[in-house]
């Protein structure tokens, strides 16, 4: 932690040197010029009030981020010029069913075994074809599965931690077509989310990126 | 810039008057009390720390704002009191369908006829093209009401860059009202200058979208694109 610190310490009786005086007020100059134009930084800052905002910040005229907030160096909140906000951190995944088809049998869950982006590492593709999240709040949640031959219409759910939370039923029983499900959950962190069909006895989920897949992202 | 600056330098030998010493206490109690209260700003600020919460801000027992993020003194982001979230530039758009489109059998075929009703960035075309402004985690969606003439297999997709990103079948039976929605939703990775599009395909080529309805106001298709992250 970079304190602020005074090089001369008056004594009384001491015959003390105006260069002694001219030196303490430069180095509480220095030390908060430096971070007034954020060359250094302030090791901690809290602000709190009852009246005022506590905390604005303006880019003023200029095209420069107006904030970042960064993990190790790395941006993981980033407001630009302009207003977009940028949360390359933020949790979110996108699993799809990959290479082979899947059979259907009763209420059966959809094993995602590909994916196309995994933030936090938070879908399992592998074992248990299930989001896990890791920390509490709102995910939305959604999902297409492509179906052929399915002996009945087919009940496409969003299950969290095994139980069923939205479900979506196809008007029929046609082969070759998609049902979708969207949704938003309140999660706690560990919860999990994962996406069961029921076609009846038998059916068939046509694998493909495009084609089956489930997208989860943390909205708040 | 405003730095902090104090009004007297001393020379060794003179005699000093203590208010001169005063003067520059003064000069930075009142740069450093300006910035507490407010009244004035610093021009930047970095933290970091590797033990403490680099950035806390706190509204107390009051009811006004807890931060406010400004470009150019526009709010882009606040939290207000209570904890609602605001970002009301976030790249978003949303597009109506409006006039007719005819389709060809059994190819993809980019739907155009999008009427832009609200976005924050300029990234919607007149065309249905949706031009990310910022890399991130978009989410599409797209709700698309058709009325068929035939028994039709009809597909909605999602086209990122002009390559196929997901799709949506449905198959249609003529039925009075012939009537059906098709709706397909996803969340995708777009790099700064990557665009979605909506395309559809149908078997017979023999249907038509239904748009926007007036005088009713009625609003049956529609696209939709929120930058999530």
């Amino acid at each position: 932690m970079t304190a602020l610190a005074v090089t001369n310490t008056l004594a009384n009786g001491a015959t003390i040197l105006a260069s002694e005086h001219n030196t303490n007020y430069s180095d509480i100059v220095t030390y908060i010029n430096n971070r007034n134009s954020g060359s250094a930084t302030w090791d901690a800052v809290s602000v709190a009030s009852a009246t005022s905002v506590p905390l604005i910040l303006n880019n003023s005229t200029g095209t420069q981020d107006i904030a970042r907030f960064q993990d190790n160096g790395t941006n993981v909140f980033q407001l630009l010029d302009g207003g977009i906000i940028n949360m390359a951190s933020q949790s979110a995944a996108r699993a799809y069913r990959n290479t082979s088809t899947q059979s259907l049998s009763g209420a059966t869950k959809i094993q995602f075994n590909g994916e196309s982006y995994d933030v936090k590492g938070e879908f399992d593709s592998a074992t248990n074809y299930r989001f896990t999240a890791t920390t509490t709040g709102k995910y939305v949640v959604c999902a297409t599965i492509n179906i052929t031959s399915p002996a009945s219409a087919p009940v496409v759910s969003i299950y969290v931690n095994g139980a069923a939370v939205s479900i979506s039923t196809a008007a029929g029983t046609t082969s070759g077509i998609s049902h979708s499900i969207m949704g938003i959950h309140a999660l706690t962190a560990t919860d999990y989310i994962e996406i069961f069909v029921n076609a009846g006895a038998s059916g068939t989920v046509v694998n493909g990126e495009d084609t089956t897949f489930v997208a989860i992202h943390k909205l708040a | 810039m405003a730095e902090l600056n104090v009004s007297n330098v001393f020379v060794d030998g003179e005699v000093v008057d203590a208010t001169r010493f005063n003067t520059n206490y003064s000069d930075i109690v009142t740069y450093v009390n300006n910035r507490n209260s407010g009244s004035s700003t610093w021009d930047a600020m970095s933290s970091s720390s590797t033990s403490n919460v680099t950035m806390t801000a706190n509204n107390s027992t009051g009811t006004q704002d807890i931060v406010q993020f400004k470009d150019n003194g526009t709010s882009v982001f606040t939290i207000n009191d209570g904890g609602f979230v605001n970002a009301p530039l976030q790249d978003f758009a949303y597009s109506r369908y409006t006039g007719v489109e005819t389709f060809s059998a059994g190819s993809a075929q980019k739907l155009t006829n999008f009427t832009v009703r609200s976005q924050t960035q300029s990234s919607m075309n007149s065309s249905g093209r949706f031009t990310a402004v910022a890399s991130g985690k978009y989410l599409v969606m797209a709700t698309i009401a058709v009325a068929v003439s035939t028994s039709d297999t009809i597909e909605l997709y999602i086209y990122k860059n002009g390559a196929l990103a997901a799709k949506r079948i449905r198959s249609y039976v003529t039925t009075s009202p012939n009537e059906q929605t098709i709706i397909i939703s996803d969340v995708l990775n777009l790099a700064s200058t990557d665009y979605v599009e909506i395309y559809m395909k149908s078997t017979s080529g023999q249907f038509f979208v239904i748009g926007f309805s007036s005088p009713t106001g009625s609003t049956s298709s529609f696209f939709y694109v929120e930058k999530l992250s």
